[in-house]
């Protein structure tokens, strides 16, 4: 017995075994009988071997006639293996096959959608169960029917085409209603219902059939319109939140959705320009990459549930940028998942640009404050001028502030203090008053003009160019100039540069204004302190020199005043002398010629009585003059002086009406008085008597004929004279000179004799007295004096 | 009545005319050409009326007044002075100092004696 003999004996008991659990396990004829073979064939090797009863030692041998024994064994060992495999598939696939016809036709049975298998003439075959619910027919009802019966009547024509065009076409499955766009089935009492349902076709013994699977929609198309619809309304709400108001609708993973109407025309987009993109790849951000950074990060959050707000910059135009107050609110269900994300936004440029320029506001007051605290205790120019600088260039954060001070004699401009980034740029500066180019850029035409001048690009102005290489190397784009006035004074500019182009905008610049006020205020002031320490020496000096002149005046003027007290005296002395040395020899005159006239000493011609009249009436005229001279010298020098006593005025009007008798009598004149019987006054008799002699002396005077009348009356506490007379009147011409002295009014006729003092002192006294005179007149008719007399002078 | 009247009148020609009135009147006449012999004359004598010029040499009118109102004797004789129309206060100054009444000069012949009557 050979080892191959027995190797193949022990394989083919291998196979043996294992086909017969096979056979057991899958019980498949095909492997029984290839394991029978194989087990006899086994059995007869061992009974070979058994009878050959041959040595165990020949186990060790090889018998070639035995290979093809063992090449056989192996053979059927591995047909039993290929055999397994093939068998167990298709004994799985039969019983997928099986289980699957269980299941199909459960589902055709209990499915909720109807299935309908008809055959080539469109009668129906099958009817299942959710056909039945959907249709309302029994099976039994509509088997053999044709399917028109489940159609409205309208789609009926059409739909029998539609089949036997799908019969001939090359597809198998088709969705109904896919050029009609819908379908309707009808329900066993005639009421239609939308419906979705394919039809698939396939042939039976040779015989085409066609399967449709149709589903009652109606709940799912009301559902949609109702969703249509408040999708509808929620875009209007959307649309309508207002042009400020912007809203999206996105995914958690950040596509969006769609933005509302506000968010698009915003930034002039279409919807399809951003729905259904990266939220963060759309316009809105599409212009920094540190932005688009942040919004994917707030994505991230919003998407685990968090709500999101930040302010932002959003691009919506070239160029054309916003700040929006941006909100990212994730959408929960019910569950707490989030599904949506809404994405807001409120544009705030407007608000942020009210912030700015409160910010603003609030450095221009700091600034302003800053300034104006320095130029309260800061006396000294330089110092002054560079603590301005510094304020402004901290406060404003300008690349550089420098003040240019007008030179002695007005030609050029010199830096005298500045601030922030400057690199020799002053030293290269030349700024001129005259007419040349260096004389045209803005600090000159500031000073020139005592304006403000704002320089908005300094790369393109033509006015910069001799400064502009110099200026752009360090970075200044625009500037502003404003002159430091102060009283229409100009002291020189502030000068300001900010490395944006266009930086100074109105309000900037009424800033700097102010500010170049206050420094112009500050520059006046330290210049009148130093010329008033100037000025104080020289008015020292002066003082000293005018108190010196004063002295010397001083003394001038007292020699002057005693002289004038001398002349004064001088004055009284030949007032009184004249008077006394002028009336001694008055007084024989008068005396001896009145004496003569009397009679006294004789008997005298007529001759010598009319001559002697003559005499005394000159020397009482010369008295008269004398009197009046002397009274003129005491009114003026207000010495005169009043006797005040009672007395009787009609008295004193009779013995005056008596004095003037002869007098009257001589020219042909009517006198008369008429007067109350008693009148006592108080006043200066002496004097009364004088201005109603005066006056009646007058009438005398210039009464050619006719009547001299006197009256006194008492009008309240006032007595009146009144002297008229029928003489030559005065013309109304003068009138105005009539009281004033050494005055004579023109006449005609015969010389009327006076000093000319008569009527001013008249009234002058009359005034004194407390009364008046005054005077009504015609020409060439008469005149009427009233003098005013009080009754009681009252006490001075 | 003839009345004895002290004139004190340092002007010649004023003491002629006043003289001359006075005589032609009836009354007697007594001269003096100074304040101080006017006192004396005043007090050494009694006399009915005085006549007193109030610029004087020496003594002038008004002290003249005083001396002779001082004694006992005159205290009532009337004093008038001659005023001078001129001189500021002259008037107050002769009452103040004891004359019973004043005569402005240059005196006028005809109303004289009135006037002196007229304070008697």
């Amino acid at each position: 017995m050979s080892g191959v003999l027995i190797i193949s004996i022990v394989i083919r008991l291998i196979v043996l075994g294992w086909s017969i659990g096979l056979i057991r396990q899958l019980r498949d004829w095909r492997m029984a009988f290839l394991s029978g073979i194989l087990a006899l064939m086994a059995l007869r090797q061992i009974l070979t071997t058994i009878s050959e009863r041959e040595s165990w030692a020949i186990v060790f041998h090889w018998h070639v006639e035995e290979l093809p024994g063992l090449v056989v064994s192996i053979l059927a060992f591995l047909a039993v293996f290929y055999f397994k495999d093939m068998i167990t598939e298709h004994d799985q696939a039969v019983a997928e096959r099986h289980k699957s016809e269980i299941r199909m036709a459960s589902i055709l049975g209990i499915a909720a959608d109807a299935i309908i298998t008809i055959d080539k003439d469109q009668h129906i075959l099958q009817f299942n169960q959710g056909a039945e619910q959907i249709f309302g027919y029994h099976a039994e009802e509509v088997l053999g029917q044709p399917l028109d019966l489940l159609l409205p009547s309208r789609f009926v024509k059409a739909h029998q085409q539609h089949i036997r065009t799908f019969a001939t076409s090359p597809k198998s499955t088709r969705r109904m209603g896919e050029l009609s766009q819908e379908i309707f089935g009808r329900h066993k009492d005639g009421s239609e219902f939308p419906a979705d349902a394919s039809i698939s076709k396939l042939t039976m013994d040779s015989q085409i059939a066609f399967t449709v699977i149709l589903r009652d929609i109606t709940d799912r198309v009301r559902l949609h319109d109702a969703i249509k619809k408040s999708e509808k309304h929620l875009r209007n709400v959307l649309d309508g939140l207002g042009p400020h108001m912007l809203v999206g609708l996105m995914t958690p993973e950040g596509t969006l959705i769609e933005a509302n109407r506000p968010a698009l025309e915003i930034a002039g987009l279409k919807p399809e320009d951003v729905s259904g993109k990266p939220f963060e790849e759309t316009y809105w951000w599409s212009y920094s990459e540190s932005v688009k950074q942040q919004l994917r990060d707030t994505i991230r959050r919003a998407a685990r549930g968090e709500t999101c707000r930040y302010d932002v910059v959003v691009r919506v135009g070239e160029g054309r940028f916003i700040t929006i107050d941006f909100c990212l609110q994730p959408l929960l269900d019910e569950a707490g998942n989030v599904f949506y994300l809404i994405p807001s936004a409120v544009d705030i440029t407007e608000r942020k640009r009210a912030e700015d320029h409160i910010q603003h506001l609030r450095s221009v007051l700091e600034a302003i404050r800053n300034v104006n605290q320095l130029i309260v205790h800061e006396k000294n120019q330089q110092k002054l001028l560079q603590g301005a600088c510094d304020i402004i260039n901290q406060t404003r954060q300008y690349k550089l502030v420098w003040i240019g001070m007008l030179q002695e004699g007005a030609k050029e401009v010199l830096p005298a203090a500045q601030a922030g980034f400057e690199d020799g740029y002053l030293k290269s500066v030349k700024i001129t008053m005259d007419d040349s180019e260096t004389g045209k850029g803005p600090t000159g035409t500031a000073i020139k003009t005592k304006m403000p001048f704002v320089l908005r690009d300094i790369a393109s102005d033509s006015q910069y160019k001799p400064w502009r290489e110099q200026a752009l190397k360090r970075g200044y784009a625009s500037s502003a100039s404003v002159p430091l006035v102060h009283e229409n004074r100009v002291f020189g500019a502030l000068n300001v540069y900010s490395t944006i182009p266009d930086a100074f905008d109105e309000e900037e610049v009424n800033l700097l204004v102010e500010v170049s006020q206050d420094i112009g205020f500050a520059l006046h002031s330290i210049e009148l302190e130093e010329k008033h320490k100037c000025a104080e020496e020289a008015l020292h000096k002066a003082h000293e020199e005018l108190e010196a002149k004063v002295m010397e005046r001083t003394n001038e003027l007292a020699q002057a005043n005693i002289r004038l007290q001398e002349l004064d005296q001088l004055k009284s002395m030949f007032i009184a002398s004249m008077s006394h040395e002028l009336r001694t020899p008055l007084n024989s005159i008068i005396g001896f010629s009145s004496i003569i006239l009397q009679g006294m000493t004789g008997e005298i011609t007529e001759e010598q009585r009319k001559q002697l009249t003559i005499v005394k009436r000159s020397a009482n005229h010369l008295l008269d003059l004398i009197n009046d001279i002397i009274d003129v010298s005491k009114i003026e020098a207000a010495e005169v002086e009043l006797a005040i006593e009672r007395f009787d005025l009609p008295s004193l009007a009779r013995e005056v009406e008596e004095s003037f008798t002869f007098a009257t009598q001589e020219h042909g004149l009517a006198l008369s008085l008429t007067t109350p019987k008693r009148l006592t006054i108080e006043s200066d008799k002496r004097r009364t008597k004088q201005i109603l002699i005066n006056l009646v002396s007058n009438a005398v005077k210039f009464t050619d004929q006719g009547k001299i009348e006197i009256k006194v009356v008492r009008r309240g506490d006032v007595a009146e004279i009144t002297v008229r007379d029928t003489g030559i009147g005065v013309r109304e011409e003068d009138m105005g000179y009539l009281f004033e002295a050494f005055s004579r009014i023109r006449t005609e006729g015969r010389i009327r004799e006076g000093s000319g003092l008569g009527l001013y002192l008249s009234r002058k006294i009359a005034v004194l007295l407390g009364g008046g005179i005054s005077v009504e007149s015609e020409f060439s008719k008469g005149s009427m004096f009233i003098f005013t007399l009080s009754l009681r002078r009252r006490e001075e | 009545m003839r009345m004895k009247t002290l004139v004190v009148e340092d002007n010649e020609n004023n003491m002629y005319l006043i003289g001359y009135i006075l005589k032609k009147h009836g009354h007697e006449v007594i001269e003096a050409v100074s304040g101080e012999e006017g006192v004396e004359l005043a007090l050494k004598g009694r006399l009915d009326l005085i006549l007193m010029d109030l610029q004087l040499p020496g003594i002038d009118g008004l002290e003249a007044t005083k001396r002779i109102r001082a004694s006992e004797a005159n205290d009532e004789i009337p004093i008038i002075a001659l005023t001078s129309y001129a001189m500021t206060g002259d008037r107050e100054r002769a009452l103040k100092a004891g004359c019973t009444g004043y005569i402005e000069k240059p005196i006028d012949p005809e109303t004289f004696m009135a006037s002196i009557e007229g304070y008697l």
